[in-house]
């Protein structure tokens, strides 16, 4: 082992994570390496700081929010329930924080049907209520349109839950609801507890510690009339992807900021943006110098505009890569353009800029080892100096390495590292010497880091090693 | 040598695993104790990495969100623990990547330069130990994180790569440039 190989090994053996075999090679050498003794006196000093500032920061552990009580106190929100759903290309912040459990297939034909008879019927203002499923047609007809946003108004529809006649309703959508839905002939009571068909509908519960503020109008804060009454689950309308919801409310429409509810149920039937309102303060970008609008979210992208005058810029929308997508006006056209939030000087943003539309990265699709990494080694039995054969084939990913390490178990998670190779191409060979050691198996490792945000893939093959 | 107060086992032999197992299957009880068992050495990774206190809290909830979603696709490749200091790690450099950008007003501007440097002022007026944790907190991120994995966490050099996602051969070169950074942090002390 190299002078600088068993400097590597000092932080590890200080933290006690060294084999037994490793333990004891460092120590016999630590009787007659003079450097290594001090760099262990280095690290020794490290170690201990770095122990007490861990256990400092480890200390009042907060209790798990409400939010996650929330979540957890729902059966059905268990994770061999949940389903994994990743929003494609571009994604909106406020609904990366609800839960999406499982809806019955019911629910599923019911809202679908629904959707179908909406998307038949075009235009919501022109919707004949009598020939639609109420649990969508109902809302939609009733909910401020592009038309409404600076004059709300109470919306007291009698009808705002009544059973359309059974005679003019497509008898598919009649079956649904007639059996999913309360049959009351004013809007339900809200606190009362849902059927269970309904609870398969999309619901939003409060999850804040205090009552969400209700609105007659999104995005307009003087329309503000209340709070929300009590927690109970109120049937979702309308989801605005921009941050509203649309709740039927005692006999009411209402509108409460998505952010302060937990949303259940399939809700992403019911997203509906609104159109934007002429009368919120854009967000826009200040900086204190020059700022650079490129045509893409990356600097070799062609710019656009470079200048002084940002005051002009209008930020429409932040990507999860750190871009601002900005607005900006050139040769009398509206034109849009990226802004890189981490090299620009951005000294303010000014006006509405909560709502901004975030747009998440498509990542990668996570991979399944089995079908995306192949992994062959040969032999499966080597005795010392034998020549083992690597090959490898990745089918996407980035930053490929290869460990070798010889353990004492098969199923072994960490032992003595004899090879590393980095950098490697996603399809290769490589040749390993059998290790002579007292150690009875070699483990193969390759590791394949991934966009997918939870751990990168590591595909393993064992050589048992005969003496 | 600290003795680990978490050898290393062979995952199927992970204490952590029946826990995982019964949270995957939606049992409240066993994710509390799991956050009891490892939301501390959680926190302590995060407030490392982060160097914020109230935004490691807010992260750690996303964290324990993303275990109870995703218990039951643990694979089994790793301790639980390791698994969850990967979580944690990634949520963190999201958290990181989504800040807002940091402004301070004109009338202030002044009183920045003297905040920027009082870290060192303060390593410099500290006795030795203050100093060294004075100095390891004015490392950047990944030195930080990269401590508090191998001294707190006791992860192995192995597992120390699977939480960052490199490799063995960078989490080295990595504590060593952790080190040579702290060394001239403090030139004086003549730490090697």
């Amino acid at each position: 082992m190299t002078h600088h190989e068993w400097h590597d090994q000092i932080p590890f053996y200080l933290a006690d994570t060294l084999s037994q075999a490793q333990r004891q090679a460092f120590e016999d050498h630590l009787l007659t390496c003079e450097s290594c003794h001090e760099a262990l006196l280095a690290w020794q000093e490290i170690g201990q700081a770095v122990r007490v500032l861990g256990a400092d920061a480890a200390r009042n552990l907060p209790p798990l929010d409400a939010k996650l009580r929330a979540v957890i106190s729902n059966p059905i929100n268990a994770s061999h329930l949940s389903q994994t759903v990743r929003v494609p290309v571009i994604a909106l912040q406020v609904k990366r924080r609800f839960s999406r459990p499982v809806v019955s297939a019911a629910a599923v034909v019911l809202v679908a049907v629904a959707v179908i008879a909406l998307l038949l019927a075009g235009d919501d203002r022109e919707m004949n209520t009598a020939t639609q499923p109420p649990i969508a047609q109902t809302p939609l007809a009733l909910l401020p349109t592009s038309t409404a946003t600076t004059h709300p108004t109470v919306i007291q529809e009698p009808g705002i839950m009544t059973q359309p006649p059974a005679t003019q309703a497509p008898a598919s959508a009649t079956q649904h609801t007639t059996s999913s839905l309360p049959t009351r002939t004013r809007a339900p009571s809200i606190t009362s507890s849902p059927a269970p068909a309904v609870q398969a509908a999309c619901i939003a519960r409060n999850i804040m510690p205090a009552a969400p503020a209700i609105y007659m109008d999104p995005y307009v804060s003087e329309s503000h009339v209340g709070t929300l009454p009590d927690n109970a689950p109120y049937p979702v309308l309308r989801y605005d992807p921009n941050g509203w919801l649309a709740l039927a409310v005692s006999e009411q429409v209402v509108w409460v900021r998505a952010t302060d509810m937990l949303l259940e149920g399939d809700c992403d039937a019911l997203i509906n943006p609104l159109p934007t309102p002429t009368d919120r303060t854009p967000c826009r970008l200040i900086a204190a110098d020059t700022v650079k609008v490129y045509a893409g979210r990356s600097p070799e992208s062609d710019i656009l505009i470079q200048g002084a005058d940002p005051a002009t810029l209008t930020v429409r929308a932040l990507s999860e890569d750190n871009w601002y997508g900005v607005e900006f006006s050139s040769d009398g056209r509206t034109q849009i353009g990226w802004v890189d939030r981490e090299t620009a000087s951005i000294t303010e943003l000014m006006g509405d800029c909560d709502g901004l539309l975030f747009i998440q990265i498509e990542s990668t699709a996570p991979l399944t080892p089995t079908q995306t990494v192949v992994l062959d080694v040969t032999p499966q039995d080597a005795r010392p100096g034998d020549t083992i054969q690597v090959n490898w084939q990745v089918q996407q990913g980035e930053a490929v390495s290869l460990t070798a390490f010889t353990a004492t178990a098969a199923d072994a998670k960490t032992g003595d590292t004899a090879e590393v190779f980095d950098d490697l191409p996603l399809a290769g060979t490589r040749t390993i010497t059998a290790p002579q050691t007292d150690a009875a198996y070699l483990h193969l490792w390759l590791t394949v880091a991934t966009s997918d945000d939870v751990v990168p893939i590591i595909v393993t093959r064992v050589v048992r090693l005969m003496p | 040598m600290i003795a680990n107060p978490n050898p290393i086992t062979n995952p199927a032999e992970d204490p952590d695993l029946p826990l995982l197992h019964a949270v995957a299957d939606g049992d409240s009880q066993a994710f509390d104790s799991l956050y009891a068992r490892h939301g501390p050495y959680l926190l302590s990774f995060l407030t490392m990495r982060l160097s914020d206190r109230q935004k490691a809290e807010e992260v750690l909830q996303d964290v324990m969100m993303a275990v109870w979603r995703g218990a039951a696709r643990f694979r089994g490749e790793s301790r639980v623990k390791t698994w969850m200091l990967t979580i944690a790690r990634n949520r963190a450099v999201n958290a990181y990547r989504r800040r807002r950008p940091q402004t301070v007003p004109l009338e202030e501007e002044g009183d920045f330069q003297g905040t920027d440097t009082e870290p060192l002022e303060r390593v410099a007026r500290a006795d030795r130990g203050e100093r060294v944790r004075l100095a390891i907190a004015t490392l950047p991120a990944h030195h930080q994180e990269i401590l508090n994995l191998v001294f707190y966490q006791h992860l192995s050099g192995v597992e120390v790569a699977q939480v960052l996602g490199i490799s063995t051969g960078t989490v080295k070169s990595r504590l060593h440039r952790a080190k040579e950074s702290l060394r001239h942090t403090l030139a004086s002390e003549d730490l090697p």
